[in-house]
């Protein structure tokens, strides 16, 4: 019982240009991960086709500690629609120059916690929150 | 905690009948009996959905053989929430780093 993580973005950009900061690695490396965090040149292997490797490293600024997020592409469509397994990230022309983009991703765990928050039992993990204060 | 121990926190969390259960448990500290009268189940299942949630840290349980009172414990559920929020930030930051990106900020 997956749940949808579903965020929307748009950006001053034509969906091409969204399209080549996803699939770029130098460009990548320029925005993935948090803030404090860098992805690492030389970790990035981005080979965009289906059955394609996805692979960042990014390292903390601070403490050096690295996390490796990874994946196969199953479906690349340019500059449209991008799937690495179990998140899809699809690229809309507004046609005003802007590009909407839609990213979906479902995990298990933050899925059920979702599905739970969205539940009628959100109020006594509030109070239980504030309680914990 | 480690990732095992998240999984063990949100496979009992995935249940409806456990999060009935800590649900109640949010409102003071039950024993067996009072918890299972809401639910048309035995009281035998409501002890393993009890002991689930206990693996999972998400409550504990008094030392009387008796009553074995349970109650919620908050650690695990901060854990299961800070491990979510850390998530959406990841992409929420990463998406305001590839709009400066791309907007050449």
């Amino acid at each position: 019982m997956a749940t949808e993580i579903s965020i929307k973005r748009v950006y001053t950009a034509t969906p091409q240009q969204v399209w080549a900061a996803w699939t770029e690695p130098d460009q990548l490396a320029r925005w993935w991960g948090k803030r404090g965090w860098n992805a690492r040149p030389d970790s990035i292997v981005l080979d965009v086709r289906p059955g394609g490797a996805f692979r960042v490293t990014t390292v903390n600024d601070e403490d050096g500690s690295e996390m490796t997020n990874e994946g196969t592409y199953t479906e690349v469509d340019e500059p449209h629609r991008l799937v690495l397994g179990e998140t899809v990230v699809t690229f809309r022309d507004l046609g005003d120059g802007r590009t909407e983009m839609h990213f979906q991703t479902t995990t298990e765990a933050s899925g059920e916690l979702l599905q739970r928050m969205k539940g009628g039992v959100e109020s006594a993990f509030e109070r239980l929150e504030e309680a914990l204060r | 905690m480690n990732t095992d121990q998240l999984t063990l926190t949100f496979t009992a969390l995935a249940d409806p009948t456990r999060r009935q259960i800590l649900a109640r448990l949010a409102g003071g500290e039950a024993t067996v009996n009072e918890i299972a009268a809401p639910f048309p189940i035995s009281l035998q299942a409501v002890s393993k959905h009890l002991k689930v949630l206990e693996k999972a840290g998400l409550i504990a349980r008094g030392k009387d053989r008796q009553l074995r009172p349970s109650r919620i414990q908050g650690a695990a559920f901060k854990e299961a929430a800070s491990f979510l929020e850390d998530y959406r930030q990841f992409w929420d930051e990463s998406f305001d780093r590839l709009g400066e990106h791309l907007h050449g900020d």
